[in-house]
């Protein structure tokens, strides 16, 4: 048995958190609501993503996992207006029978089997930090212009997001108590990332939201936020790029 | 080059077997499913490009000024600066999984996948391993394992013959040399055999004891003809089942001895069985013992047809004699067979010629050729030229192997499966059996030859009628003789020869293939020979694309297959085919064909040779022309001149 109802708005949250790293993924359901974790091809990002139950207007579910083409679900709910409600369920061929106001799309599943199953890496990040992903989208979109990569730098008391290439340099300057609250800080550190990635990353986590960010010394860094009205939780995780000189 | 493939074959766990031979020839799958790799080499340096931060433009260089896309990201691949999330060793398993992923992504969207799938591998690799996942991407692995290395590789690897003669000789004293050369004989198989069987041969000098020496003869001897069973098994599985990594992976599990189970299954192409050439119907009756069936050769496409029953109705697969899958190419012979088939499944072969709509009459095979490769306006060609297929055999019915049932047998079951066949050409229905008499006497053989001839076919096919006129599969044997108009005039049959190499073209050819040093296939000592320089019937048209075919298959040096006294600009990979015409077949000093050093020190040369203009698509290199057929032509021109 699988038959969720919900607003198109959370089914769209939920797929567009993980369209950054997968076009298709292993859903994994049960009575306590979804849990999906994805990695990107490449193995440089990943999504550990969670949506309670209680985010469903109906929610009739036992435990299984689905495979599903997230790219193709998001297109299919495209239409449908954020408050209106979107129906999910199996039908007896295995197919996902998605249905709105006068609209209903069947879509094949993806067979799950041949997902692997990442764990987790365990993370030792000294630094978190709380800020607006505002914050963060402003330096991405000027040193998209600059460079390939974006590196961040964090001391006690400032966040510098830098990026440059042969002339060309952007410094974005953070400070703490204004831009961000510092949650955690053992030591000042300094990593870089691919800018395309990152910025995937960011679509992902959509425009004005809360989030945590942890970093750490040539390292992963990871990403903390709430979605779906604080009932979806994802985490995103992405490899640094390690500076050869 | 075996020596070398045996030792690391027989080293591998043979779990891995499957995929240690899918990799090192460079296949994702079976031949004849037609899965290629052939990743733009653009697309591997943007995963490095992904992955080093090294810009696209002089990643390009650094291709270009090395050379190839393997040592660029062998040398590039150090300055690697994107991390993983979970970084591990490669595997073999990891890496062909990676490469079936990618090979079976189809369509624009999935290049992201893909490359993705490229930066995952590359970042866990080191700079050696980089080099060879780039060339099998690329489909530059150019290792040069024929088909049958790999089969005697492993009529060797799974002998267990020889681990019992270990054992035997381990008890006889062979001297230093020769108790050495029986140690090593359980992990390098192969060259300790030799060396012992040479030592042991050797009467005069040899310092073991003469009844010692006896024995362990008896012994080697024994191993060597177990082997040579062996790969006789192995090379049947394969013609019925061109698969080496199935088998491979079959003899691992099932036993080295259950080859011969691997039979006849729809859905996998055998390879055919080919024809001896004679020069007079007298010859033909000789050796056929009095009585033949002939049957019109027809000038077409050999199809073998693959037809099963399903649940949602009939599936009809059909490739052609190089094993490709020609089905797209072919609605209308697909329409027909689903159309008429009645049984579980079977499997069949034909001629699919071209017929003329109005007269009903046979059109050149070159009229169908224009169909190869067409994708657009395919259904219009199909209206334009129909196509009759004429069945001549049947290799498997309601899933019995019929291959080693006798010939009329076989074709006695096309009737069963197309209830309504008959040996008149439909104009509507595009099926029917080809012209078939059984002659007894050489005027009635003449008769049935002209009045082939004069219905638009290149000849008669005879064949033996008995009990054991089976199907040799992947075989040239004297169950099946062709005979053609042309054996019996001046040499004006056409030979089927390889491209070896290349001669740079100056004047109005500079820049292009001046000559081409072209070669014929020895079929006892596995290798390409050298017959002649070509260098006329070039158009400059043809002259173009012959740089752009051959361009994929340069190599620096003659491959160890080549046996060539001749030098070369460049030489290529045995892959082109071309039909020649010459005036007459000579001895030569500087040719290879046929050459026998102990005897006269020359090989065969055909005189004045000309490209007719038809490219043998159809033909493997291993499907050229064979030097014991340029022997037998060699005699036939010499009888016809007394």
């Amino acid at each position: 048995m699988f038959n969720v109802e919900a607003k198109a708005e959370t089914f769209r949250s939920v797929f567009s958190v993980l369209t950054p790293i997968a076009g298709e993924i292993k859903l994994a359901a049960d009575d306590n609501g979804w849990k999906i974790r994805a990695v990107d091809p490449a193995h440089v990002a990943m999504v550990d993503l969670e949506l309670e139950s209680s985010a469903f207007e109906k929610y009739d579910v036992e435990p299984m996992e689905l495979g599903l083409n997230v790219e193709r679900l998001l297109e299919s709910i495209k239409s449908a207006r954020g408050d209106e409600l979107v129906t999910m369920k199996l039908d007896d061929d295995n197919r996902l029978v998605i249905s709105m106001s006068n609209l209903t799309l069947k879509i094949p599943l993806v067979d799950p089997s041949g997902f692997s199953e990442p764990k987790v890496p365990s993370l030792n990040l000294p630094i978190n930090l709380k800020l607006n992903s505002a914050e963060l989208q402003k330096g991405l979109k000027i040193s998209a212009s600059i460079s390939d990569y974006l590196t961040f730098e964090c001391s006690e008391d400032k966040l510098i997001m830098t990026s440059s290439e042969d002339l060309s340099m952007m410094t974005l300057e953070l400070k703490k108590g204004q831009e961000y609250e510092l949650v955690e800080f053992e030591k000042p550190s300094k990593s870089s990332f691919s800018l395309d990635y990152f910025s995937h990353l960011m679509k992902g986590v959509g425009a004005n939201r809360d989030i945590q960010l942890h970093l750490g010394n040539s390292y992963p860094l990871k990403l903390v936020f709430d979605f779906a009205e604080e009932k979806g939780h994802a985490i995103y995780l992405l490899a640094p790029r390690i500076e050869s000189s | 080059m075996t020596d070398e493939i045996i030792s690391l074959l027989y080293e591998i766990d043979p779990e891995d077997l499957y995929i240690s031979i899918r990799l090192i020839r460079g296949e994702v799958g079976p031949g004849y499913e037609g899965v290629d790799l052939g990743i733009a080499e653009k697309l591997i340096l943007k995963a490095v490009n992904m992955i080093t931060s090294i810009g696209e433009d002089e990643l390009s260089n650094e291709r270009k000024r090395i050379g190839d896309i393997g040592d660029t990201l062998e040398k590039v691949i150090i300055r690697k600066n994107q991390a993983s999330l979970f970084s591990e060793p490669l595997s073999m398993d990891r890496v062909f999984n990676n490469i079936q992923k990618i090979a079976r992504k189809e369509g624009r969207a999935s290049q992201d996948v893909k490359l993705k799938i490229i930066v995952e591998m590359l970042n866990d690799s080191e700079p050696v391993e980089a080099k060879y996942i780039a060339r099998s991407l690329a489909a530059k692995m150019r290792l040069g394992i024929s088909t049958m290395t790999v089969i005697d590789s492993l009529s060797y690897i799974f002998n267990t013959d020889i681990d019992n003669a270990v054992e035997a000789l381990s008890d006889l004293d062979l001297g230093e040399v020769g108790n050495g050369y029986v140690k090593e004989m359980i992990s390098h198989r192969t060259k300790p055999l030799y060396g012992l069987i040479e030592i042991l041969s050797k009467k005069k000098g040899c310092p073991i004891d003469p009844y010692i020496r006896e024995q362990a003869l008896m012994v080697v001897q024994e191993v060597r003809s177990s082997v040579s069973e062996l790969r006789e098994k192995i090379e049947r599985a394969y013609n019925v089942h061109p698969d080496l990594a199935l088998i491979a992976r079959s003899m691992a599990i099932d036993g080295p001895e259950r080859v011969i189970d691997i039979s006849v299954k729809a859905g996998v192409p055998l390879r055919s069985m080919l024809g001896e050439r004679s020069k007079s119907i007298e010859d033909i009756l000789l050796k056929m013992g009095g009585t033949a069936a002939f049957e019109y050769k027809y000038d077409g496409l050999r199809i073998q047809a693959h037809i099963s029953k399903k649940r949602d109705g009939v599936d009809v697969h059909l490739y052609s004699r190089q094993l490709e899958d020609i089905t797209e190419q072919y609605p209308d012979v697909v329409d027909v067979l689903k159309k008429r088939f009645s049984g579980d499944d079977c499997i069949v072969e034909g001629e699919c010629v071209p017929v003329d709509r109005e007269t009903g009459s046979l059109l050149p095979f070159q009229v169908i050729s224009r169909r190869r490769g067409r994708k657009f306006d395919l259904m219009k060609k199909v209206d334009e030229v129909p196509v009759q297929l004429v069945l001549f055999d049947c290799l498997m019915h309601n899933a019995e192997d019929k291959t080693l049932r006798p010939f009329m047998e076989r074709r006695g079951i096309l009737s069963v499966i197309f209830p309504q066949i008959s040996e008149e050409l439909e104009l509507k229905g595009g099926l029917s059996l080809s012209k078939m008499k059984i002659i007894n006497d050489i005027p009635q053989g003449e008769k049935f030859f002209e009045q082939a001839l004069e219905n638009g076919c290149e000849g008669i096919m005879a064949k033996s009628t008995s009990d054991t006129s089976f199907y040799q599969a992947g075989k040239r044997g004297w169950n099946w003789i062709k005979f053609k108009r042309d054996y019996r005039s001046e040499l004006n049959d056409t030979l089927d020869l390889v491209v070896m190499g290349g001669y740079h073209g100056s004047g109005k050819r500079r820049g292009l293939y001046g000559a081409l040093l072209m070669g014929v296939w020895n079929e006892n000592d596995r290798r390409y020979e050298t017959l002649c320089k070509l260098g006329t019937g070039f158009t400059d048209d043809i002259l173009e694309d012959l740089l752009d075919r051959l361009e994929p298959y340069k190599i620096n040096a003659p491959p160890l297959e080549y046996s060539a006294r001749m030098e070369a600009d460049v030489f290529f990979q045995p892959r082109v085919v071309l039909e020649v015409v010459g005036a007459e077949i000579s001895h030569s000093p500087i040719h290879t064909a046929g050459w026998k050093p102990s005897v006269d020190d020359t090989g065969y040369a055909l005189r004045f040779p000309r490209f007719t203009g038809r490219f043998r698509d159809d033909k493997g290199p291993d499907q050229a022309t064979t030097v014991s057929e340029v022997e037998r032509l060699y005699g036939l021109q010499n009888k016809r001149s007394i």
